[in-house]
């Protein structure tokens, strides 16, 4: 084991999947002599050569293209958006022809790409720096969409992202890249975190809190707290928004009957909408207390600071909510 | 069937009462909502109303007794339908309306099977385990209905396990420790047949609409407050102060205090302090009219009233600082502290709630700019210190940015005339702008 920071394990994780398969390349803008905005590729481009770290102009649809046709021709991209706020800017490719191209070729072409990039707020970086658009592509068929907490989950999703035979969208919260470290196995090992397996980050008896990203910290902050008190979270870190393993949120729901659900994003149309909407059709006779979210509110994130902590989710505003779970 | 008459909650705090008096005696008949039984706990006196109407068939608490709360005083024998319940729609069958018995388990749709009958039943009135409101318009959960369904519970059963949720809700963990505890416990009389549902004991609400009988700490307060309104001659006037020096020595000083006495520096200590000081200065309005006769005290009892509940849904309680005009700032802070804590945790005794000479409240802490505060009768007066703000003023003729907070005193003009009150709020405001607290 080697303890590694969450920005770390995705560059390990890279590094390996680059040394183990010449079929992986990168992709992505100032990612080769620079290294990434933020470090994640730093040293590729003298290990790999420009062929499989390629520097791209400043166009996500470019970048997005290429890795869509170049997976179609049996090459393992990895794009990476900048932030992924500006995978907007590449939207088409992402949803109408990288989501759609293997039902478009009945089955015959897959397409073995990924798409990663730092994705959220806490950071002051302002409108276009901090959003989370993981709904977006939560709502459309064909593609997967994953959101590690934890330097070993990153680890192993990457790996299996890479591996995996459909177009996987990686958000990497840039709030854990430096702050959050921990155990990642040898690459020797070989590990792997499958994708669409969440993970119980924390046990608990009286409430069962589903999130992922950056939340889950958040949430385990909460649960911290909450103990002190006698309320016990149990914290789900899905790991995989889509495909969703509600079987984990089903067996935890089973035993609590009580509801919370996390993420950043606002809260309108937000992953959690979905994941409440399962649990009331599925599991409506097991609930003890309304389902309840706590999101970002419908708003954009500032760039102040006190603004930003207003708009985005915190910890006092799961302990609030959890509190008011608890005496229902 | 019998229905219990059964202890009810009077308050958050409140785990038991006694029983005062019976209003009835065992035999006569009783009309539902009408006062049967006198209690008394350390907060409120209260009459109990029938559950229902027919006869009080066995009394089972006497007079002196003291009975924990959610267990049978009593129980009343319902006679045939009476005349105010003969407009009401026909009792609903077990086997019929929205909800199918438990026989029907088998369906694996949590979907109610929509029974072809064309009844309209209102909402309010869906009786039974499965129905979503019990005659006592108690919510069950999905979960709560599920487990007492599993295990025969019957609405009765169901409905006498105490909740400890929201407004005594029966949660999931009141059923199972209900379930365990009668998995162990001796099994008792054999459980009477089944019978029609109990008749609602309110009438049924509209529409969007709920009914909660006013009990307990409201009912007190209720009361309270009509007789101080209808008593005292409420007057209330207004003066602002600049609190600049209040503001700047508490950020300056609340670090340090806090590692010091361990007590946390708010505003309100010094407040209790500069009206117990003036209410040594300005004895009528730390008096009380009783009858024909004044009762002018040389000492401060200071009343501070403490809202419960995170948004004030749980009553007001107002616990006292006794002779307040003897203590430091430092011992106000610290009692202040201990009592408003116990106040909140419902631990406080009926001693440390009664005998206030003068009442302090702060709306201030919700934010209100100003307001007319009801006095705590038999006081004669009550201060509320509002929301500190700042406002553009005009020191010496320039115009300066200052904190500002309204004082408003709220006073019963039979005692109390203008310019006294108007001198007494001046006293106060010097205090505060001059910070004479350490003198």
């Amino acid at each position: 084991m080697r303890e590694v920071t969450f920005l770390e394990a995705i560059r390990a994780a890279l590094w390996e999947e680059m040394e183990r398969d010449p079929n992986v390349f990168l992709i992505g803008e100032d990612i080769g002599r620079l290294g990434g905005a933020f470090g994640v590729t730093h040293g590729f481009l003298e290990r790999f050569g420009a062929d499989r770290v390629v520097d791209a102009p400043i166009s996500e649809t470019a970048i997005i293209g290429v890795a869509v046709g170049a997976a179609a021709m049996g090459k393992r991209p990895v794009a990476e958006m900048q932030f992924m706020d500006f995978i907007s800017c590449g939207f088409d490719q992402v949803v109408n022809v990288a989501a759609t191209y293997r039902y478009r070729s009945g089955g015959s072409v897959s397409l073995p790409m990924v798409i990663r990039g730092p994705s959220g707020g806490y950071v002051g970086g302002s409108l276009y720096h901090s959003q989370q658009f993981e709904a977006w592509f939560f709502h459309v068929p064909g593609l997967k969409v994953v959101q590690p907490a934890f330097p070993d989950d990153a680890y192993g999703l990457m790996k299996a992202a890479i591996r995996d035979n459909n177009p996987v969208l990686f958000f990497e919260h840039k709030y854990l890249y430096r702050r959050i470290k921990g155990l990642i196995p040898q690459s020797s090992d070989d590990f792997i975190v499958p994708l669409g397996e969440a993970r119980i980050r924390r046990p608990g008896q009286h409430i069962t809190v589903v999130t992922y990203g950056a939340m889950v910290h958040f949430a385990l902050d909460a649960a911290h707290q909450l103990e002190a008190e006698g309320i016990s979270l149990e914290v789900i870190d899905l790991r995989t928004i889509k495909p969703l393993d509600m079987e984990t949120v089903y067996n935890s729901v089973r035993k609590t009957s009580k509801v919370l659900i996390v993420y950043e994003a606002p809260l309108t149309g937000g992953v959690g909408a979905e994941i409440a909407a399962r649990i009331a059709e599925h599991l409506f006779e097991w609930l003890d207390a309304p389902i309840m979210r706590v999101a970002a509110k419908d708003s954009f994130v500032p760039f102040a600071e006190p603004l930003e902590k207003f708009v985005l989710p915190s910890v006092d505003d799961i302990v609030l909510a959890a509190r008011q779970l608890a005496r229902y | 069937m019998a229905i219990p008459v059964v202890m009810p909650e009077l308050g958050e705090s409140i785990v038991e009462g006694t029983i005062v008096r019976w209003l009835k005696n065992e035999g006569e008949m009783v009309q539902e909502d009408e006062p049967i039984v006198e209690i008394m706990t350390d907060k409120v006196n209260t009459e109990l109303p029938a559950p229902a109407s027919g006869i009080l068939k066995q009394i089972l608490a006497p007079a002196n007794a003291t009975v924990r709360v959610g267990q049978d005083l009593a129980f009343i024998e319902p006679v045939g339908a009476l005349s105010e319940t003969a407009a009401a729609p026909p009792p609903i069958p077990e086997t019929a309306g929205f909800y199918a018995p438990p026989e029907s388990e088998t369906a694996a749709s949590p979907v109610p099977e929509v029974a072809p009958t064309p009844t309209e039943v209102p909402r309010e009135q869906r009786t039974g385990v499965d129905g979503r409101r019990s005659g006592r318009g108690v919510f069950l959960s999905p979960v709560v209905q599920k487990i007492a369904r599993e295990h025969n519970l019957s609405e009765q059963e169901l409905l006498s396990i105490q909740g400890t949720g929201v407004g005594g809700r029966i949660t999931r963990a009141d059923v199972e420790r209900y379930l365990a505890q009668r998995a162990t416990a001796p099994k008792p009389a054999p459980a009477p047949a089944p019978q029609p549902a109990p008749a609602p004991t309110v009438a049924a609400p509209h529409e969007g609409e709920e009914i909660i009988p006013l009990v307990g700490m409201r009912k007190a307060i209720a009361e309270h407050l009509t007789r101080s309104y209808q008593t005292a001659v409420h007057v209330t006037t207004v003066i602002q102060v600049d609190v600049s020096r209040l503001v700047e020595f508490r950020e300056r000083n609340k670090e340090s205090f806090q590692q010091q006495y361990g007590v946390r520096l708010t505003y309100t200590p010094f407040f209790i302090k500069a009206a117990a000081d003036a209410l040594l200065e300005f004895p009528m309005l730390n008096a009380s009219l009783v009858e024909d006769q004044i009762i002018v005290r040389h000492y401060v009892h200071m009343g501070v009233a403490v809202a419960l509940g995170e948004k004030g849904e749980e009553g007001l309680i107002v616990p006292v600082i006794r002779d307040a005009h003897k203590k430091s700032l430092i011992e106000l802070a610290r009692e202040l502290e201990t009592i408003a804590q116990r106040a909140r945790t419902k631990s406080i005794s009926p001693a440390e709630v009664q005998g206030a000479t003068f009442t302090l409240t702060n709306p201030g802490s919700y934010g209100a700019l100003i307001g007319t505060p009801l006095i705590n009768h038999p006081q004669t007066a009550i201060l509320g210190t509002y929301a500190i703000v700042k406002m553009p003023v005009v020191i010496q003729d320039m115009i300066a940015i200052r904190p500002i907070m309204h004082l408003c005193l709220s006073y019963d003009h039979r005692l109390v005339d203008g310019m006294y009150a108007g001198r007494f709020l001046q006293r106060v405001k010097r205090a505060i702008e001059e910070f004479e607290f350490f003198r």
